[in-house]
């Protein structure tokens, strides 16, 4: 049956993503100095990977919490207190709770589409091909995601799966089969706190790969190196100073690939999607890799034997110092500080690569050490990343206990507006734009500066206000507000305007607030009257009948315009 | 105050929920510069003073004919005589610090509305400022502002394709914490917000805050570089701010800075008609007044900081030419009780009286002072002669031109006018004409007595309901008195509002009852 090669249904997109993300490189400038934009500051932060020994105060754990997660909630915060440090993070980074899966979701009867394959409210992640079902099934894959990290099993995996789709990414439109996509997901998820070179593994057999960076096409015939390149260049070396690979490395291991493939009938026909090793499309000849690889020989083989090659090739990649190095940048950048200060290599970067080796790559002993450093817990470190669309919108959504898809199939349409709000901001889920990931997350120098511009800041700010004010647009019928009656309730001294404040700060927001900035919400909590005791009164009226529609209302109308205040202070754009 | 919350709202007036490609800042930032243009001189501002916490009436406006009634019962902070401002012809006379006011109004550009409120007053500050914010009725729960609703009425499309040709500037300015009800539109808020006046003489210097020396404080410094940039108004409002090199000297106080901000941006060609300036400090439950002299203390440092700010915006305005086409106007959310506190204060109240100012003002006085008459207990409130909808409703159609359709869109009903602006051609039904139509006791129980003094003879006296239906005619006949003088049975009516309307020959007087 027909291949399907990458980008190959493109012209398709423009039907299905209703918002595409604006190219946020666009109007960044180049600067001669590559290190006049970068934070001076990091460098003088000398703490390292050894255990955190302060006191664990609430922002800690929120800090804990924000950079694991999505955004914090209160009812998180509540359980983590009073626990010890390494009570919190082993129990975090155990919590692994299976996902249901995504269904159909997407029949329109007035629009005469019916999917043949899959009937309505079933899974699709089994269905043969479609090309004119995968639009449709990719925006509920899409929809289901973010039905994952609203969802109440929420969790670090959550975030492990961001992390490593901006790490070894595909984009769905460009594969366009959406069960490859979907078991890219569940690969992704099994390995999530695993190991980093089994993940490596299947990730090079993986079918949704095989179609994004071209490896299905990848024979003795027609070599393609794409895969071979991204697999040193991005996945297992990297290019920081050490890494010595040589464009003679990346043919060598192009060959080494050849012969793994898509089976197009699994995609073609209903059940999972399978990649497997033809033979006859493998390179027999030797592979001689260069002197960083320790001028290593693959000798060719014939037959079934020539797959062993992609494991012996493995083993020489990840016996090198870079590979643990590299992923622990990898980590490091995305849960800890955008940039990697000198310092911070010596003291954080280099141990935590030890610790990967010496697990034989296994991730999770580095990511307990990590998330239990003192490094991790530095004052300067905390706050000093700007949230990500993702982390902004989906965390003040859990934040506000805003309401959730209430089944499977409701999730598509409740969850595709977020989605495309995000898209807007430039992060759409499952697409990130190039193979590097998004390009906050690597771009020197600007870095996560770069989520920021005139054009989002104001669909941030659109977004909160819109969760405060107006309801959250999900369809011409449906707006979501945010309960604040119910939220607030869930604070430990709601009736004292100044610990209102500070609380939802501490989860809302990056920074401590000054004096200043405290006073002048309160202004609005107190209608601009200089005792506390009117918000307490009111607050108290409220809280004592509860379904006194006048006293509920005096409250919302204080608390709409205070935490409309908070969310667009620029700390709120910090986690 | 270094620090400041970013995007000044440009954003909240543009939060409408939607896809968002129609806002691109980018187009916008292409064709703004054709957009800074002068105002047609014509533009007209409404500049509204918000005294937060509810300001003592009986203390800014005095009956004088009751001075002894008020020593009785509110001897802890009653005026002595000889220092209350007299006001030529009137029952009434000014608080000492209004100094200013007494001039304005002996020039014709100062009004004075006694008893300015609405029926069943609500004494919780959150609850009555939502009401005068809104324009509800006192038992109605509204989220909306009416001045948003006013401009929402006008402008039923935005924050689409706002700013245009048309409308380049922002809708309604305020200056204060964050937004306040008053510019929320049923579903848009249309008010950019300056936090603070520090934060606009930012904005015009486009200078940065400190902000911590730290790798947050990094990032923070870029965000709110941005959020500056993203400010949708922030050119207009700079560029209107920049063609005034040169104002008059205002009180650097509170208000005063923010009507200075305001005057500027009003002479600069900003053709936003509404403002919104705030000052707090009002609640004076105790120490109003100093117990030594009554004339002092910290009610007499409000009013002398109101006085003195308003008095540099009207000069101001008379040296950058705009005075003809600005009003101000006073607001709180309720007056004080008739009956002080031992502490020198006095607990919240009811109705009070409001002040509408400017060269184009109507001047002169609506109503009488206060009645009091030394019985008065705790629990006693002064009442209302009239609701504060009518107030809006005047200067919407007398100041903005407005429409009997974006007046009812915002108001939600029909209240009678009163004259606020000289020369303005009054629409509604009622064309007032002086007569000393009075109706008491009003909100009324059971029974009142309607007196006036009679011109013609030929009497025509009906009831009718805020819809502008006549409900009923209650008296038809010829006066036998030179003064009109009757007791009506007013039980069969529901509870309400109503306009008693006196039509005597040609002449025609109204009254709006409340029918408790």
């Amino acid at each position: 049956m027909f291949p399907i090669r990458p980008g190959q249904y493109r012209h398709l997109k423009p039907k299905y993503q209703k918002v595409i993300p604006p190219d946020l490189t666009s109007g960044l400038k180049a600067t001669s100095d590559p290190k006049a934009y970068s934070n001076a500051r990091l460098n003088y932060i000398e703490a390292g990977l050894e255990p955190f020994s302060g006191e664990l105060t609430d922002a800690h754990l929120v800090h804990f919490i924000k950079r694991t997660r999505f955004g914090a909630t209160l009812e998180e915060l509540k359980r983590l207190r009073g626990k010890s440090l390494n009570f919190i993070v082993s129990e975090s980074l155990a919590s692994f709770t299976p996902f249901t899966e995504p269904v159909n979701n997407y029949n329109d009867v007035s629009e005469n589409k019916i999917d043949p394959e899959v009937p309505l409210g079933q899974s699709f992640v089994q269905a043969a091909f479609n090309r004119d079902f995968e639009g449709d099934r990719i925006v509920a894959l899409k929809s289901w995601m973010i039905g994952r990290v609203l969802g109440p099993n929420s969790g670090i995996q959550e975030k492990m799966v961001l992390f490593w789709w901006n790490f070894l990414p595909i984009k769905m439109w460009d594969v366009f089969v959406a069960k490859s996509c979907y078991r890219y997901i569940n690969m992704l998820h099994r390995h999530a706190l695993g190991n980093f070179k089994e993940l490596i593994r299947d990730l090079t057999l993986d079918p949704a790969m095989l179609v994004f960076l071209s490896g299905a096409f990848n024979n003795k015939e027609t070599p393609d190196e794409n895969f071979a390149r991204e697999l040193q260049e991005l996945f297992c070396i990297g290019k920081g100073k050490d890494a010595g690979y040589k464009e003679q490395d990346v043919q060598a291991a192009a060959r080494v690939l050849t012969g793994w493939t898509v089976n197009w009938d699994s995609i073609h026909t209903a059940g999972e999607p399978q990649s497997y090793f033809n033979p006859e499309m493998h390179h027999l000849g030797n592979k001689q890799f260069s002197a960083f690889y320790g001028n290593k020989l693959i000798s060719g083989k014939e037959g079934e034997a020539g797959a062993g090659e992609l494991d012996e090739m493995l083993d020489m990649i990840f016996a090198t110092n870079e590979s643990a190095k590299h992923i622990a940048r990898k980590i490091y950048t995305f849960f800890v500080a955008s940039e990697i200060t000198e310092m911070a290599e010596v003291n954080v970067i280099t141990p935590l690569a030890n610790i990967i080796r010496q697990n034989n790559y296994n991730i999770l002993p580095a990511m307990t050490a990590l998330f239990s450093s003192a490094h991790f817990f530095h004052e300067e470190i905390m706050g000093a990343l700007i949230k990500s669309p993702l982390d902004f919108i989906l965390g003040l959504w859990r934040n506000f206990d805003m309401p959730i898809a209430e089944s499977a199939m409701a999730e598509k349409d409740f969850y595709s507006a977020i989605l495309w709000d995000m898209s807007g901001m430039g992060m759409e889920v499952g697409d990130p734009p190039n193979v590097a990931g998004w390009t906050p997350y690597y771009q020197a120098p600007q870095y996560d500066k770069i989520w920021i511009n005139t054009d989002t800041i104001l669909k941030r700010a659109i977004g909160s206000d819109s969760m405060l004010f107006w309801g959250y647009w999900i369809s011409n019928s449906v707006n979501i507000e945010a309960d604040l009656l119910a939220y607030v309730k869930g604070f430990t001294t709601p009736e004292d305007p100044n610990l209102l404040i500070k609380e939802f700060a501490l989860v809302n927001l990056g920074l401590e607030l000054s004096q200043s900035q405290i006073d002048q919400v309160k202004m609005l909590l107190l209608n601009g009257q200089d005792q506390d005791y009117y918000w307490t009164g009111a607050w108290l009226t409220h809280a004592a009948s509860p379904n006194d529609q006048e006293s509920a209302i005096i409250v919302t109308n204080r608390l709409k315009p205070a935490f409309q205040l908070l969310l667009q202070m620029g700390e709120a754009q910090l986690m | 105050m270094k620090r400041r919350s970013f995007i000044k709202h440009a954003a909240h007036s543009l939060a409408i929920p939607s896809f968002l490609g129609a806002m691109s800042n980018k187009s916008f930032g292409q064709t703004l510069d054709k957009f800074l243009h002068l105002a047609n001189e014509t533009d007209r501002a409404l500049v509204l003073i918000y005294l937060e916490g509810g300001n003592d009436g009986l203390n800014t406006v005095i009956p004088m004919a009751h001075l002894s009634q008020l020593n009785k019962v509110r001897p802890h902070v009653v005026l002595p005589e000889s220092g209350i401002l007299p006001v030529e012809g009137t029952d009434f006379g000014l608080h000492p610090s209004l100094s200013g006011f007494q001039t304005l109004y002996e020039e014709g550009r100062l009004q004075v509305l006694h008893s300015v409120g609405y029926p069943q007053q609500n004494f919780s500050h959150f609850r009555s400022t939502d009401i005068w914010m809104s324009g509800s009725d006192s038992n109605e729960l509204i989220n909306s502002g009416w001045t948003g609703r006013y401009l929402e009425a006008k402008h039923p499309q935005f924050p689409e394709g706002y700013p245009n040709g048309e409308n380049p500037d922002p809708l309604a300015v305020e200056i204060g914490y964050g937004s306040s009800m008053l510019f929320q539109g049923e579903k848009a808020g249309f008010s950019m917000i300056i936090n603070n006046t520090n934060q606009f003489y930012q904005l015009l210097d486009n200078e940065q805050e400190e902000t911590p020396d730290t790798p947050a404080g990094d990032k923070l410094r870029y965000i709110r570089l941005i959020a500056e940039q993203s400010q949708k108004y922030g050119a207009v409002v700079r560029s209107a701010a920049q063609k005034v090199p040169q104002q008059k000297v205002y009180p650097n106080t509170r208000l005063g800075n923010q009507l200075r901000v305001v005057s500027r941006l009003i002479a600069g060609g900003l053709k936003t008609p509404l403002y919104l300036v705030r000052m707090g400090g009002f609640d004076t439950h105790d120490n109003q007044v100093d117990g030594g002299d009554h004339t002092q203390g910290e009610h007499a440092r409000l009013l002398k900081d109101l006085n003195d700010a308003v008095m540099a915006f009207m000069a101001d305005q008379e040296f950058l030419g705009t005075a003809d086409r600005v009003m101000g106007m006073t607001f709180s959310e309720f007056g004080r009780r008739i009956v002080s506190n031992s502490s020198g204060g006095t607990d919240h109240g009811a109705s009070a009286p409001l002040f509408i100012f400017g060269n184009m003002s109507y001047g002169g006085y609506k109503g009488n002072a206060p009645l009091i008459d030394g019985s008065e207990e705790y629990r006693d409130n002064i009442s209302m002669q009239h609701d504060f909808r009518q107030v809006y409703s005047s200067l919407l159609t007398q100041w903005f031109g407005s429409d009997a359709s974006v007046n009812q869109a915002t108001m939600m009903g029909t209240f009678g006018e009163i004259p606020v602006v000289k020369n303005a051609l009054i629409t509604s039904i009622e064309k007032e004409e002086p007569s000393n139509l009075k109706v008491y006791p009003n909100p009324i129980r059971d029974f009142a007595t309607v007196k006036f003094d009679v011109f013609s003879g030929n009497i025509r006296i009906d009831i009718i309901d805020s819809q502008g239906r006549e409900v009923k005619k209650i008296y038809e006949g010829m006066a036998q008195n030179r003064q009109f003088n009757q007791n009506f049975d007013f039980s069969m009516y529901p509870p309400g509002r109503y306009i008693l309307r006196v039509m005597d020959g040609f002449r025609r007087s109204t009254v709006h009852l409340i029918k408790l």
